[in-house]
This record gives structure tokens, C-alpha cells and sequence, in this order.
């Protein structure tokens, strides 16, 4: 883990507490007291973890590696069984540093289409879409496969949860107007 | 009275009707359960209507059952995906999960399964012994014994993540608490960081956040990693009952364990104002904390799989005492059974000991049987359903998605969740990259709450003094030796100080 | 002009034509559609029970039509409620939620962004009238006892800005009665802590309190509206005009229980049909025994009656506004 990306969480960590302890000031006496309460000592960790992570030198990074893998090796010693990690045959495992990157853009990227989808269309329409595409591009499914599969998918989420428990499922921002311009 | 008792027992298994819609409920509950964000209300709401004509036993022992598995198929998705059902799954995910990883989500299941049969079954032997004694133990916890019980349950955070991973476990937690000052607070009524957002003035939700720290992150990092789950290839691992068996033999293995948390558990789940996840969290942090190797814990310990869940088990039957005898509600679910209670002519109160004894031991017998029918079903179908840890991921992952957005859309039933669920997951995954542990979170913010509304009501009615309280001087004495022994811990030599806690 | 004439009469031939079918198009309309009932609370629970129990028996009073109960909770009522009032006015969207709303929007509360007095009543299901209840361990056995303390007593409410927290503040305030309020008692907390002592008195709803009067944990002292003659009604006790009058908002309140409403300006052939189904429902024998197990026995009005009384209620004079502002500010700390 890059110098950097660990830091930025303590950072991201330091900066909610400021802003949440910030605007606690501003509300009644009652309404402050507990934000501030978790929000100073907060604040105070953050930085001295930023202190800590700062003593820690680049060098050690890959020398941690190792010395996680023979812990966690002990670890499962003392559990009481023997388990090999990383010696398995582990299909379709990204190559290397940028290709693991680039998967996890691709994959974020599915998720906050699906939510993007979910919002601005609703779920009926979203959910088969989102199935399909990442069955048959991201899981490398054949067509008939990935279509069967949202397909039978998609009339089983609908029955459990539309006819079944009668929940009504978020019909989306833009199909809702659609939908009353139909209606007329 | 023990004739009584066997009565009881005698007339719910000999009646075939009662058996039957048993199973009904049991298949039911566990299905419901099964699914993340689909609550045990909903469930149970939906059946009220079927309930109105039937007879007063067998309506309550159908819905009870039904409630009670409610919380015992949640276990599966979390185990073996990552995807916790709601907040006391999420304590089963902490190790659960990595245990599927290494490919023993049998093992696991086998363990879970039994430990929820186990925690069920004591829950009601305590129900049934802690009759006589109810009324003073529920009455002797204030405000203030609920606000040092949070305290307590948060110093645990210190446990969860050792050696030099501390400050990260506790900045993490303080998080989890300062999220759960979002919304009106209990004194003022000002809605904090809410201003407009309706939606927040509730605060954020519990099982939203868990779904989005939890299972999101772990659902797209199989997406990126592929492979399977099970980070080793099938041939490797023996896959038959064998492993479940071994799964289940765990248990009595930590009998010990199992006992002491079920009945934390139960007792946890007698005094109604605690909430549910308390539970499973308490005995969570209570398992780390008596633990000789806590090290292990986060990364594939069995007993962070049984503790929490004999005690989400067990505090149902707890919270069925003062439902019944007080007419109060344990829980919130508790609260609509006994709407239902009221429907089928139950009428919950003191009576109930001297005219309706018999109907007290059907409904604990019911729970006792409920448990086993479940239990032994869920392990049954085990077999099959941990094969999914071994094939390949990035095809089981678009449909867990799609059940945890849903989950987490039903949950509150308005679209602004999603974008609490998306922004969530995006520090989940931050957090799951960096190596933060995620577990304290779900104390703070579930615990956090507690402790602000308790401590809001004990300094109304007492000022500073409740501290002087007996039941708080006992409180205080255990905090302060939970810190001491954090401290004394972190202090000796461990080769395996320098291991993150993944969770 | 022949030309004229022949034009004016097809025209009003049309208009007649359409006049009857519109006057069709009311029943005809549900036919094949899906109704949804919001009901603003989280599913189990009074309000969601007997929203339940409605949309099903107007299901069975309209024919061809679909009831689906949506569930949305949070902020005490009010998303549910702004949720009925933006929807679309075609009759396909009603609700329920807590009548306590009234005192939200007199006060201009925050969030609010629905109109009472502009909403389609259809009707209200049930009375519930408001109890001053005591604990049993308490001495205290009358409303003048109570009055006469020396010291205040402890009173438990819900959050602040909640329609009990609203009550019980006005309520003590003007009465001045020697009563501490403290709040964040939600649910049925303020029973738990009553048997417990911290607590010795609240005002809350008759029938959230009848089982823990039954098992006799408490008494009650004083009662606003209903119908029940155990106990003496709160407005005989009172002589103040001011208090008077708060004492007749509040029975207001307590009178349109369990209220069934849709957004403004649904057209009026539907509500009529809408109007039709829930009177048939609140008829219905079977719906009537089920709402006895709710502990809530239906006691309806309907359509222009409730629209009618919610308007009463929220038409305050100045100075009651005055008050329930202030005695929302007073008690906050």
C-alpha cells in the first residue's frame, strides 16, 4: 500500500472530523455536546496517526509483505489446520498493478451504473440491463448463458419481491415522468 | 410446574396442524432472512392479516417461529459472500468471510448454524428460568446502566484491532459514532448535518451502512481479483459433510464460549431499550477479549462465528420475557408481535404466569423446536449451497449486488438511500484498500446512538450521580479493566503484533 | 346562422356526451389500476396495521382495482406525508399518517412542505383520545392532586418536535402544572420507565396505555375526548380560557385518527368513488372485528366532514400559535 493512498484515509478520516466538529459549533448546547465528544478525540488520532505513518519508512513496505504472509501462516498453524495461501490456481487473476486498477474502475464503474441506472430509471428496467452487460462483458459469459440467466434472474427477483412481499421497488426519476406523460 | 412444562411440549408436537404451519413459518422466516435489507417486520407485518382468524396458540407460535428464524438465515449470504443481512450478521462477517475465503465456508456454516441452534435453545431455558426473577432485573437497568453498557461495548474497540493498529480502530470507531450523531438529536430536536434532507433526520441507516462497508467492497474486489471466493482450488479441499460436521463439532469444542454468550445474549435481549445488534457485537468483543490468540479474530476464527451468533439466537427469547410479562417490548420486532399478540386475544402482562402458563411454555417450547427444525434444515442444504464459494466469483457477483441495492432501497423505502449506500461504499472499499479495519464502525454508530440518548436521559434524571449507581460503579469497575487489559495486551511481545486485521 | 346552430348543438352534444362519461369514467377509471396507500411509518405497528387493513377492503369495494401498501418512513410522518402530497392527483395515490402533523405545519416546522387544509380527505378510521396517565406507585390519584404538588414531577415525552412531545409541553405549560418534561422517550419507553419510577406521569394516547393500565401499572387522572366515561374529561377540570382551547385542539387531533388522504385537487368524480369504497370498508362487519384486535374500534367520518375539521384545527388564532411556538422554544434547553 503506497505511502500516499494510506495517508489519504487518515487525511479523508481528519478532514470529516473537522468539518462535522466545525458545524457542531454552531448548534445548541444539547445538540453539540456529543458530536464534539467523538469528534475532538477523533481529530486527535487522526494526527498522531499521520505522525506514526510518517515514521514508517518506504523500505519497509515490501518487507511487510513477507512478514504478513509468514504470520498469517503461523496464524493458521495456531487455528489448528493446514492451509497453503497462495499457492492456488486462481483463474483469471489480474497481471499486474495496472491491470488490477484498471478492473477496478471498470467494476466501480458498473456499480455506479447500476445505481445511476436505478435512480434515473428505476429497477425493473436497470436490473436486467445491468446483469446482462456485466454477465456477458465483465464475467466473459457466453450470450446464451448471460441471457438466460437475467432473464430467469429478473422474473425471480420480481416475483419475490413485487408479488410476493408487495414491496414496490423505486420506479426511477425520468421513466416516472415518462410514465405520467403516457398516463396523460 | 414441570408437568406443566411437558405438557406444553406434548400438545405443539403431537398437534399436526401446529407442526405444520411450523414448517410453514420456519421456511418462511428463513427465506425472508436469507435476503440483505429485508427485515424481520416486514415479515411479520405481512402475516398479521393470515393471522387474524386463527387460534391464539397456534397464530403465536407461527409467528414467533417465523421471527425467530428470521435472524438465523442471514448467516449464509454473510458467510459466504461478505454480505452481511443487517447489522448482527455483520459480526458474523468479520470472520466468517475470511473463513469462506480459505475455503472453509462449510466448516463455517457447520459452526454458525449450530451456534444460532445452541444460543436459541439456552435463549429459552433462560427465558424459561428467568421468569421468577424478571421483574427486578428488568427494572434495575436506567438509562444510566445503558449508557456505561455502550461505553463498554465500545472500549471493545480497542480489542479489535491490536498491536499497532490501534489508533486505526479506534479513529475508525469514532467515525462510526460520529455518524451516528447524523439526525434529530434527543435533546434539542435540531437535525443535525440534515438540514433539509428529511431522509437524514432519522439518521443514516444501520443496515445500509453495513451493506455498503461490508458487502459492496467485497463484492467488487472479488469482481477485480475473479477467481473464486475460496482463495484455493477446489482439489484441495476435501468438499463433503465431513466439513460441515467438523463445522458443527466446533461448538461443543468452545462449549464454554457458546454458554457464557448465549446467555450474555440472552439477558442482553430481557432489558428492552439495548437494541438488537448490541448483542451480537457485546459477544463478539467479549469473545476477542477472553480469546488467548485474538490476533486471530478477523481472520478466520471460529469463534467470532459462534459468538454472535448465539447471541443474536439467544436474545430472542429474552426479549420474548417482557414482551409477554410487561406488555413492553424487547425489541422492534418484538414491538409487532405483540400488535399480533394483542390481535390472536394475548393479552401480555403478569397474568400471564398465573392464568396462561401453559401458553408461556407452548411459545418456549415453540422456539425450542423452531430452532432445531431450522437448524437442522439449514445444514442439510449447506452441502449445496457453500459449493458457490468455489466457482467462479465475477458470475455470482452482479446478482449479490443487485439483491444488496434492493435490500438497501426496501430498507427505508426512499431512493436518497442509495446515495448514502454509494457513498459508503466508496469509503468501505477505501477503507477494505487501506487496511482499516471496518468492524469498529458498526459498534460506534450502532452503540454510539445508545450511548447519547442514554446519557442525554440520565443526566435529566439524576445529574452527574447516576454514575454512583451500583449497577454503574460494577460498569465503570469493567471498563476500566477492559482498557487496563488492552492496554497490558498490546504491551507483550506477539510475533504476530505486526498483523493488520483485514476486517 | 343555420351553419351556426347546427355547429353550437354538436357542441353541446359533445359536452353532455362527455358530462356522462366523465360521470362513468369515476368507477371505470380503477378498473385494472394499482392504487398505492403510503402509510409513514416502517412496516408492523399501529399505523401500518391499519393502513393494511384499509387498502385491503377498499381493494374489495373497487372493483378490478389493486391496492399496494408502500411503506415510508422517517422524520416523524413527515416524508410520508410530503410523499401523498406530491404525488400525482390522479387518485392512484393515498395514505395515512399521524394527525399530530397538524401542529407541525401550524408552527411552520421545519420540512414541512405539504398543505393539510388543501388535501383530498376520504375519511378517518378511529377516535383516540388522549389520557393524562399516573404511575400506580405514585400517590397521586386525581388531576388536583397532581396540580397541587409541591414538587414537580417527572413527565416523559417523545423527541422534541413530535406531535407527544407538542401535547404534553403545551399541555403542562399552560395548565402550569409542576411537571418536569423529559424527552426522548419513544415508544413504549415511557412505560419501561415508569415501572421503574424515574418517570410518574405522561400524556399519550388512550390506546397505547390500556394494557399497561390493565395490568394496573397506572391509573388515569384525566382524559381529552372519547367517549369512555371512567374518567373525567380534562375541559371540566380547567377553567383557564387559554388552556380551554388548547384542550380543544388537542381532542381535535384526537378525534381524526387514523386518517386516509390523497394530494390536492384529485378530480372529484374519483374521490367520490375513493369516498365510496373506504365508507364500504369501514362497513364491512369483518373489517370492523379486525380493527377491534387493533385495539382501535372504527368510529369513521368521511370526505367533507374530516376536510372540514382539519381545517377548524388548523385555524388557530394568533395567540395560540404564539403559545405552541413558545412552548416548543420554552422547554428546549
Amino acid at each position: 500500500m503506497s505511502m500516499i493512498a494510506r495517508q489519504s484515509m487518515t487525511v479523508f478520516m481528519l478532514a470529516v472530523f473537522s468539518i462535522m466538529v466545525g458545524t457542531a459549533l454552531t448548534y445548541p448546547e444539547g445538540a453539540r455536546f456529543m458530536p464534539l465528544t467523538v469528534g475532538i478525540p477523533g481529530i486527535l488520532l487522526c494526527c498522531l496517526q499521520i505522525a506514526l505513518d510518517f515514521r514508517k519508512s518506504a523500505g519497509a513496505e515490501d518487507g511487510e509483505k513477507d512478514e504478513i504472509r509468514e504470520a498469517e501462516l503461523k496464524a493458521a498453524k495456531l487455528v489448528g489446520h493446514d492451509v497453503e495461501f497462495g499457492q492456488a490456481a486462481v483463474i483469471d487473476a489480474p497481471k499486474d498493478q495496472k491491470e488490477e486498477v484498471r478492473r477496478e474502475i471498470i467494476t466501480w464503474g458498473y456499480f455506479l451504473g447500476f445505481l445511476g441506472g436505478v435512480l434515473l430509471f428505476g429497477f425493473w428496467v436497470s436490473i436486467p440491463i445491468f446483469l446482462l452487460s456485466f454477465l456477458k462483458e465483465r464475467a466473459g459469459a457466453t450470450w446464451t448463458r448471460s441471457i438466460t440467466l437475467t432473464c430467469i434472474a429478473s422474473t425471480a427477483f420480481y416475483f419475490i419481491f413485487a408479488k410476493g412481499l408487495g414491496v414496490s421497488l423505486y420506479t426511477g426519476m425520468i421513466t416516472g415522468l415518462i410514465m405520467d406523460r403516457i398516463a396523460g | 410446574m414441570f408437568d406443566v412444562m411437558f405438557a406444553a411440549l406434548g400438545a405443539l408436537v403431537t398437534n399436526p396442524q401446529t407442526m405444520g404451519l411450523m414448517l410453514i413459518a420456519v421456511m418462511i422466516g428463513l427465506i425472508v432472512g436469507a435476503t440483505p435489507g429485508i427485515g424481520g417486520r416486514l415479515s411479520i407485518a405481512l402475516a398479521i392479516p393470515f393471522v387474524f382468524g386463527m387460534d391464539m396458540t397456534q397464530g403465536a407460535v407461527f409467528l414467533l417461529t417465523m421471527h425467530a428464524v428470521n435472524g438465523t438465515s442471514g448467516q449464509i449470504s454473510s458467510i459466504m459472500f461478505g454480505v452481511p443481512g443487517d447489522g448482527d450478521d455483520a459480526a458474523t462477517t468479520i470472520d466468517g468471510y475470511p473463513m469462506a475465503k480459505k475455503g472453509e465456508a462449510g466448516r463455517a456454516l457447520g459452526a454458525s448454524i449450530t451456534a444460532s441452534g445452541v444460543g436459541g435453545i439456552i435463549g429459552a431455558i433462560v427465558f424459561a428460568v428467568m421468569i421468577p426473577v424478571l421483574e427486578p432485573i428488568v427494572l434495575a437497568f436506567s438509562p444510566a446502566e445503558f449508557f456505561l453498557l455502550a461505553i463498554l461495548g465500545i472500549t471493545f474497540i480497542a480489542f479489535l484491532a491490536g498491536g499497532n493498529n490501534i489508533f486505526k480502530g479506534m479513529i475508525v470507531g469514532l467515525f462510526g459514532m460520529m455518524l451516528a450523531t447524523i439526525g434529530m438529536d434527543p435533546q434539542t430536536g435540531t437535525a443535525r448535518y440534515a438540514g433539509d434532507y428529511l431522509f437524514l433526520w432519522d439518521g443514516v441507516s444501520l443496515v445500509t451502512c453495513v451493506l455498503a462497508l461490508f458487502a459492496v467492497p467485497e463484492m467488487i474486489t472479488l469482481a477485480v481479483k475473479g477467481g473464486s471466493i475460496a482463495a484455493i482450488s477446489m482439489e484441495g479441499v476435501k468438499f463433503s459433510y465431513k466439513q460441515i460436521f467438523q463445522g458443527v463439532m466446533e461448538v461443543p469444542r468452545h462449549w464454554f464460549l457458546a454458554l457464557r454468550t448465549s446467555i450474555i445474549g440472552a439477558l442482553i435481549g430481557m432489558v428492552p431499550g439495548l437494541g438488537g445488534s448490541a448483542a451480537a457485537w457485546l459477544c463478539y468483543g467479549h469473545a476477542v477479549q477472553t480469546s488467548k490468540h485474538p490476533e486471530r479474530f478477523g481472520r478466520g476464527a471460529v469463534e467470532g462465528v459462534i459468538a454472535p451468533e448465539t447471541a443474536s439466537n439467544a436474545k430472542e427469547g429474552g426479549s420474548l420475557l417482557p414482551t409477554l410479562f410487561f406488555g413492553i417490548p424487547g425489541s422492534s420486532g418484538m414491538a409487532v408481535m405483540m400488535g399480533a399478540f394483542l390481535i390472536l386475544g394475548i393479552q401480555p402482562g403478569p397474568a400471564m404466569i398465573t392464568k396462561h402458563l401453559d401458553l408461556v411454555w407452548t411459545l418456549i417450547w415453540a422456539l425450542v423446536v423452531g430452532n432445531l427444525i431450522a437448524v437442522t434444515f439449514l445444514l442439510f442444504i449447506t452441502r449445496w449451497v457453500a459449493v458457490l464459494t468455489f466457482i467462479n466469483a465475477t458470475m455470482l457477483v452482479p446478482f449479490i449486488v443487485v439483491l444488496v441495492v434492493i435490500g438497501a432501497y426496501v430498507n427505508e423505502g426512499q431512493w436518497e438511500n442509495l446515495l448514502i449506500l454509494l457513498a459508503m461504499s466508496i469509503i468501505g472499499y477505501a477503507m477494505l484498500r487501506a487496511n482499516w479495519p471496518r468492524a469498529p464502525f458498526v459498534i460506534g454508530l450502532v452503540l454510539g446512538r445508545i450511548a447519547e440518548e442514554s446519557l442525554h436521559k440520565a443526566m435529566d434524571l439524576w445529574g452527574l450521580a447516576f454514575f454512583t449507581r451500583p449497577i454503574s460503579l460494577v460498569l465503570i469497575g469493567m471498563i476500566i479493566a477492559t482498557i487496563g487489559f488492552a492496554i497490558y495486551r498490546s504491551r507483550k511481545p506477539n510475533v504476530l503484533d505486526n498483523l493488520q486485521v483485514s476486517a | 346562422m343555420k351553419h351556426a346552430f347546427k355547429i353550437f348543438s354538436l357542441a353541446l352534444a359533445a359536452c353532455a356526451a362527455t358530462q356522462a362519461q366523465a360521470a362513468d369514467e369515476g368507477a371505470a377509471f380503477f378498473k385494472d389500476k394499482t392504487v398505492t396507500y403510503i402509510v409513514a411509518t416502517a412496516p408492523g405497528g399501529g399505523y401500518d396495521s391499519y393502513g393494511r387493513l384499509v387498502a385491503e377492503y377498499m381493494q374489495r369495494n373497487l372493483p378490478g382495482s389493486t391496492f399496494v401498501v408502500k411503506n415510508m418512513p422517517g422524520a416523524g410522518h413527515i416524508i410520508g406525508a410530503n410523499a401523498i402530497y406530491a404525488s400525482k392527483a390522479d387518485g392512484l395515490t393515498i395514505g395515512s399518517f399521524n394527525t399530530g402533523l397538524i401542529y407541525n405545519q401550524i408552527v411552520g416546522a421545519q420540512g414541512v412542505k405539504f398543505d393539510l387544509s388543501k388535501m383530498s380527505w376520504i375519511g378517518k378510521a378511529a377516535s383516540d383520545p388522549r389520557v393524562v396517565v399516573i404511575a400506580s406507585q405514585s400517590p397521586i390519584k386525581s388531576f388536583a392532586e397532581l396540580q397541587a404538588q409541591k414538587t414537580p414531577v417527572n413527565f416523559a415525552t417523545a423527541g422534541p418536535g413530535s406531535a407527544s412531545y407538542v401535547e404534553t409541553v403545551i399541555l403542562t405549560n399552560t395548565l402550569k402544572l409542576p411537571v418536569k418534561n423529559l424527552t426522548g422517550y419513544n415508544g413504549t419507553d415511557d412505560q419501561l420507565a415508569m415501572r421503574r419510577g424515574e418517570i410518574i406521569g405522561s400524556i399519550a394516547s388512550r390506546s397505547s396505555y390500556s394494557t399497561f393500565i390493565e395490568n394496573g401499572y397506572g391509573r388515569y387522572i384525566a382524559q381529552i375526548g372519547g367517549n369512555d366515561k371512567d374518567v373525567p374529561q380534562l375541559s371540566s377540570l380547567v377553567k383557564d380560557q387559554k388552556a380551554l382551547d388548547l384542550i380543544a385542539l388537542v381532542q381535535s387531533q384526537g378525534d381524526i385518527a387514523r386518517l386516509t388522504a390523497g394530494p390536492p385537487a384529485i378530480p372529484a368524480d374519483r374521490m367520490k368513488v375513493l369516498i365510496e369504497a373506504y365508507k364500504k370498508a369501514m362497513e364491512d362487519k369483518e373489517l370492523q372485528a379486525r380493527a377491534e384486535k387493533l385495539e382501535r374500534p372504527v368510529e369513521p367520518a368521511y370526505g367533507e366532514d374530516v376536510a372540514k375539521a382539519i381545517v377548524k384545527a388548523l385555524n388557530q388564532s394568533d395567540e395560540t400559535k404564539q403559545l405552541l411556538a413558545e412552548a416548543l422554544k420554552s422547554d428546549k434547553k
